[in-house]
């Protein structure tokens, strides 16, 4: 890892958390995020992928390390934060409209006309502005997701947390979402922590992909995705993105096979 | 027009059959009226004593009504306490769940003896017989807030009364309404059996509960007919009411207000 002279984006340090039951789940993550980044974080289940992202947002107390994203501590850094969780976790006794204005409803700092103005925008770039007035269960588990990043994204966050967000859906609008996501990030630049099981998925979106290994877990690879410029759909099928899928796999099956299942 | 027929043409066929059943059975074996009474014989009642009926649903309604009001500021009020940790949960759910086991005719007396037996007691009867539903669900709905949502709520850093306003008591809403169907019906068991004890005292407007001690006593059954009737009216009246509120406040969003308006 190259030294800048000014600290990382984000960085974790020796980041270590303990279950009460000594299970140790982390123990000693260290990674840097530079602006723009987009990181994935892959692994069999139990490598607490999702309790680091948990940890970066401050929803889990870290054990011992640190954490800063952008100097700031996680539960300081909420503020520039957006998480977007496995399930869509929309209301569903408000309105599209409704859910989406929910961050910055419950910041306090923008006047409803602004609100209104703010959430019309965001489901226009989630191409949902027709529904706007729907309730969450009219809609299908895609559109669902849509809402839940359009929500995500009304609160302007420069960092976003996505923990599996399209795991529950089919692969078609898994991937036209993997798309849409790219698009969004063009347009917003957000620096993102992403958690998948999905290789591909991986591969197409990050700029970096982190395999994570259990028991405890820990980074056993990092590597980085060097495409350059917009990406688009045709990448898929791509020599070189095929290459990349190959080499993530290799590496996911070695974490895999490094522990295998105990037997008591 | 087919599903207008099939809600409300089906229950009425079995008021029919029932009511001619009843009528040959008074006439073919020849009961007494003072032991069944004769549908005609009720219906006359119901016509002739509107009046007392009517004065007496009054009073039956104020009670009932009063207590289930009272049961429900005080039974989300409790599940709102004990939703706030499993600590509180665990050493008092047990003394709420005395309030349903010990049979209402025996708390009945006990409230009538330390409140005196007027209208006041008899609310309270009402009350106690109510709140055990409402605290029971209420505090389910409570604490079965999803993780994630409560999750979401912290990554806004939004404040406790936030989180209660715009997210706990929204998500709470379909089970306080399970409880509040459960207590419509029973308010007005709690206030015809409260009635029931006060009316050793003769209260001197007496409600539903009171009328049927006094037919009773007189073995005017066809009136004591009438007066369960006037009861099942009032408990329906409730029952519907808040059937009403809770589509009205739940058929946007909520699966059962949903399924109930496919159907």
């Amino acid at each position: 890892m190259s030294t800048t002279p000014q600290p990382a984006f984000i960085s974790v340090v020796g980041a270590t958390k303990r279950w009460s039951n000594g299970v140790t789940v982390l123990d000693g993550i260290t990674l840097t995020a530079d602006r723009g980044d987009f990181v994935s974080l892959i692994g069999p289940s139990g490598c607490g992928k999702s309790t680091l992202l948990r940890i970066l947002a401050g929803l889990t107390p870290l054990g011992a390390g640190s954490v800063r994203l952008d100097g700031m501590a996680p539960e300081a850094a909420r503020e520039i934060m957006s998480f977007i969780f496995q399930d869509a976790t929309l209301l569903p006794w408000r309105t599209v409209r409704s859910n989406v204005e929910l961050g910055l409803e419950l910041e306090g700092r923008t006047p409803t006309a602004q609100r209104r103005e703010i959430s019309a925008s965001m489901l226009r770039l989630v191409g949902l502005s027709d529904v706007a007035h729907l309730h969450p269960r009219q809609l299908s588990g895609g559109m669902r997701m849509r809402v839940s990043i359009a929500r995500a994204l009304a609160t302007r966050p420069r960092i976003l947390l996505m923990d599996e967000p399209f795991g529950a859906l089919d692969e078609m609008t898994r991937d036209l979402l993997n798309e849409e996501l790219l698009r969004l990030r063009e347009q917003e630049r957000f620096t993102t922590f992403f958690v998948t099981h999905s290789v591909s998925e991986a591969v197409f979106l990050s700029t970096r992909i982190l395999v994570l290994a259990a028991k405890p877990g820990r980074i056993a690879r990092e590597i980085r995705v060097p495409f350059e410029g917009p990406r688009s759909a045709e990448l898929r099928s791509a020599p070189e993105f095929l290459r990349l899928v190959g080499e993530v796999s290799t590496a996911l099956r070695s974490v895999q096979c490094d522990n295998p299942p105990e037997n008591p | 027009m087919r599903r207008l027929l099939a809600q409300v043409g089906w229950p009425l066929a079995v008021l029919v059959a029932v009511i001619t059943v009843w009528d040959l059975a008074c006439r073919w074996l020849a009961i007494p009226a003072y032991v069944l009474p004769p549908p005609e014989a009720v219906l006359r009642v119901l016509v002739e004593r509107r009046g007392n009926l009517a004065s007496a649903f009054r009073v039956t309604a104020v009670e009932a009504g009063g207590g289930y009001l009272m049961s429900i500021v005080a039974g989300v009020l409790i599940a709102l306490f004990f939703a706030r940790s499993p600590l509180i949960r665990r050493s008092l759910y047990p003394y709420t769940i005395v309030l349903q086991t010990v049979p209402i005719v025996a708390i009945a007396p006990l409230i009538l003896m330390w409140f005196g037996s007027g209208l006041r007691s008899v609310m309270l009867v009402a009350f106690v017989i109510c709140l055990f539903p409402i605290i029971a669900n209420t505090t389910q709905g409570l604490i079965s807030v999803p993780r994630n949502l409560i999750d979401l709520f912290a990554m806004a850093n939004a404040p406790r009364s936030a989180q209660l306003l715009k997210l706990r008591l929204p998500y709470a809403l379909p089970s306080l309404f399970v409880g509040l169907r459960i207590s419509a019906g029973i308010s007005v068991i709690g206030a015809v059996t409260g009635e029931l004890f006060a009316s050793s005292n003769a209260v001197g407007e007496g409600g539903l509960g009171y009328s049927i001690t006094y037919a009773n006593s007189q073995l005017q059954t066809d009136y004591l007919f009438a007066l369960v009737l006037t009861a099942s009216l009032l408990g329906f009246l409730f029952f519907f009411t808040v059937a009403a509120l809770e589509w009205l406040c739940l058929r946007q969003w909520h699966e059962s207000a949903m399924r109930a308006d496919a159907d």
